[in-house]
């Protein structure tokens, strides 16, 4: 029994030749937010790099504080939903009271009036949560991202990407409009109703544990990309999955996307004999454009060679 | 950069109900045979010439939006002022239909700096060095209108 592992987001089915879809299900029980363990120690690093490199972490364009403001309230108001022992949202009229245990922190403030938060809304939500916060504004039929805080990003720059809309920021993904997939996706989240929230996953590879694989980092958590090797493979190569989250506000019409973030290394992963077969079925499969984009063409050769090594010996580290 | 209006060369569409060209110095040569082929006095057609800072040219800004819908739109010119006009355009209502637009001359590029978010400027390379950083970036044709800028990947 290992905690981590029992409570991962292992996302490949039984019959798992990768391949884009539209995987989103509905989300039951409707939460935007989880609280996993590792809460502290992961609000602790959003917060040093929200101090440190603000600029990159969260960016809002002017006209989102009604969504912001919605995005809050919905996050904190699941948060104490979800974990009513640690976190408290009391509400009268416009007054709110936040009380975070956890952080030993008490907020007052009145919603919609930006000047009681030390922050934006969306800004202060997210520090009380380990997922990353996005907000897609809806406008004549477009999904633009209009405001996030993102200070776990799967190697995207939010910087770069606020201001798109969902057709742009997916653009670079090779086959992503394969049969129309990518308008697909599109119509069904212009479609998105409040009240019936979606959770889909989406997976890549890190090597290293770091949450924070922004591309403004990479030139250092990129190049350990290099020192895999058969031996080490199992503890350096990561399974990163994104739960992401998604729901419609009633008032902005805006999407949220909350995206919660979690590493398994492959060497945990592989206990479990099941994971360990698909995982290396799928990563068998993909197509050199696919590793190149994901980032894994780099380590693929000695990872596939870790999983072999192991396959022949059922499972059991050599 | 081709589609949304902007063309490897312009065409002549005839039957419009009136012709606007605007051009500079580099791009009159292109606008010229537009010119020459549709001015046969029967529609009405318009030649300007503008300068280096079309965004500042209020007037040409009123001017444009003032034009009824089925005015056809030519613009031809060095690429940097020929970017702006165009965004100006659009954002007066001129669709994709309405209008031509042809950059001449060598192309600038601006690329973000995928570490340091330093705009470039670039020519045709594929691979840059970042002037701020000094990263080597790998440029891609992943663009971002409100950076007006293509994405510029930190190679590893
Ligand atoms: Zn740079």
């Amino acid at each position: 029994m290992d905690p981590l592992v029992d409570r991962f987001p292992f996302p490949f089915g039984e019959k798992a030749p990768h391949r884009y879809s539209n995987n989103s299900v509905p989300l039951d029980p409707p939460l935007s937010v989880e609280v996993t363990p590792t809460y502290r120690e992961e609000v602790e690093l959003k917060r040093r790099l929200l101090r440190e490199v603000h600029s990159r972490c969260y960016r809002s364009l002017p006209g989102t504080e009604e969504a912001q403001w919605e995005a809050a309230q919905l996050v904190l108001d699941h948060l104490a939903g979800h974990a009513p022992e640690r976190f408290r949202l009391k509400q009268e009229e416009d007054r709110r009271i936040f009380v975070n245990r956890v952080m030993e922190e008490r907020r007052e403030f009145t919603f919609r009036d930006a000047s009681t938060l030390p922050c934006e809304p969306l800004d202060f939500a997210g520090r009380h949560v380990q997922e990353d916060l996005i907000l897609m504004a809806q406008k004549d039929g477009e999904l633009i991202l209009e405001a996030g805080q993102l200070c776990f990003p799967a190697n995207w720059s939010l910087a770069f990407k606020l201001g798109m809309t969902f057709r742009e920021i997916h653009e670079p993904i090779p086959g992503f409009n394969e049969g129309g997939l990518s308008d697909q996706i599109e119509r069904f989240l212009l479609r998105m109703e409040a009240g019936r929230p979606w959770v889909r996953r989406n997976w890549s590879l890190t090597v290293g544990r770091h949450l924070d694989t922004s591309p403004e980092t990479i030139h250092r958590w990129g190049r350990q990309k290099k020192e895999v090797t058969p031996e080490n493979a199992g503890s350096l190569v990561h399974l990163r999955v994104e739960v992401q989250k998604l729901f419609r506000l009633p008032r902005s019409h805006a999407v949220l996307f909350t995206i919660h973030t979690h590493l398994l290394p492959l060497e945990k992963l592989a206990r479990r004999l099941e994971w360990l077969e698909r995982f290396h079925r799928v990563v068998t499969t993909l197509s050199d454009e696919i590793l190149k984009y994901k980032g894994i063409l780099e380590f693929h050769e000695p990872m596939v060679r870790y999983l072999e090594g192991l396959r022949a010996g059922g499972g059991r580290k050599a | 950069m081709t589609g949304r209006g902007w063309t490897e060369s312009l065409t002549v569409v005839p039957g419009r109900r009136k012709y606007i060209l605007l051009t500079d110095s580099e791009g009159y040569g292109e606008i010229q045979p537009v010119w020459e082929s549709l001015n046969d006095g029967e529609v009405p057609i318009e030649l300007r010439f503008f300068q280096d800072s079309p965004h500042l040219d209020k007037g040409l800004e009123d001017w444009l939006s003032a034009q009824k819908m089925g005015t056809c739109l030519y613009i031809a010119g060095k690429w940097e002022r020929v970017k702006p006009l165009f965004r100006l355009a659009e954002r007066v209502g001129f669709t994709e239909e309405e209008m031509q637009v042809k950059g001449v001359g060598p192309r600038e590029k601006r690329v973000f700096c995928a570490r340091c978010h330093t705009i470039n400027r670039a020519g045709e390379d594929a691979e840059i060095p970042c002037r701020e950083c000094g990263e080597k970036l790998e440029v891609s044709s992943h663009y971002s209108r409100l950076h007006d800028a293509c994405y510029g990947f930190v190679i590893i």
